[in-house]
């Protein structure tokens, strides 16, 4: 089993937990997602932009009244990808438990 | 990439109180349209019990009225949502009735036992219950519960000991003036 070098990154490891912890296809505002992340609007956007590349997350831009929303959802292969990678952590755990 | 178990558990760490963050915003998004209409619930009623206290039959219809508009709510939340967001806004509905019965039965029980003497007291109990309902919520999973619990009950006592002329009244405003605030503050959650 191998860590995922893209998910493990300190912020993105947030977005996609935030992510996770809501429903499939569930989105999630990008104001939002940088309050439960604690980073900053550039750094959240480039974080983003690297785990949508990947194919982990769906970035759907619209307008509410005159206001722009961005809004981020976690795709299936991003939510695969995120098991894989917390089943890994738990192994690297559990390997260390057992010696 | 070498991940060493210390970094691993800290990940995990992370990850949980991560998600724990994200499902307590979730949490207060769903909420927020429940605090709007049970905050101009307790503006009328309590604003109708100040004009005379009379008019505090006006709390049973508003109570089935609040019934029927809540189940309203959560019904809407689930047709017009994605089907995860449902899940989490049907599980709300469902508490939220279960917590109407247990609150009628409770309420109803203890004015049974211990009847009120003037109509401040039967105004101000219902609140109290809603202000530690709120408290214990917040000691148990999410923070703004409990902010929002000792504020209602720290309103309630302050109307209740100073203000005994115009309770009904205080009740109107500052109880039902506050949850739609908190209503606002828990949408921009």
């Amino acid at each position: 089993m191998e860590p995922d070098e893209i998910i493990h990154q300190s912020v993105r490891l947030k977005i996609m937990s935030a992510l996770n912890a809501l429903a499939d296809l569930e989105a999630i505002d990008f104001t939002r997602l940088k309050v439960i992340a604690g980073a900053t609007d550039g750094n959240l956007g480039a974080h983003i932009a690297t785990l949508e590349n990947a194919g982990y997350v769906k970035i759907d831009k619209d307008f509410v009244g005159k206001k722009p929303r961005t809004r981020i959802t976690m795709t299936k292969d991003g939510r695969k990808a995120f098991a894989r990678h917390v089943a890994y952590l738990r192994d690297v755990l559990d390997s260390a438990g057992s010696t | 990439m070498n991940i060493t178990p210390t970094e691993a558990a800290d990940a995990l760490r992370d990850i949980d109180a991560t998600a724990q963050r994200s499902r307590e915003f979730k949490s207060y998004r769903i909420a927020a349209p429940y605090f709007f209409l049970w905050g101009a619930i307790w503006i009328i009623g309590y604003g109708a019990t100040g004009l005379s206290p009379r008019y505090g039959v006006v709390w049973l219809p508003l109570t089935v009225v609040g019934m029927a508009a809540s189940a309203y709510i959560g019904w809407r939340s689930r047709t017009q949502v994605g089907r995860g967001r449902s899940a989490a806004a049907k599980a709300y509905g469902q508490r939220m009735w279960m917590m109407f019965i247990a609150f009628a039965v409770f309420i109803a029980a203890t004015y049974a036992i211990l009847p009120p003497h003037d109509v401040n007291q039967m105004n101000a109990f219902p609140a109290l219950l809603t202000g530690m309902t709120y408290a214990i919520a917040g000691i148990w999973s999410s923070r703004r519960y409990l902010w929002l619990g000792a504020a209602i009950i720290a309103a309630t006592m302050l109307g209740f000991v100073y203000l005994a002329p115009w309770f009904a009244f205080w009740m109107a405003a500052v109880g039902g003036g506050g949850l739609i605030l908190t209503g606002f503050w828990m949408r921009n959650a």
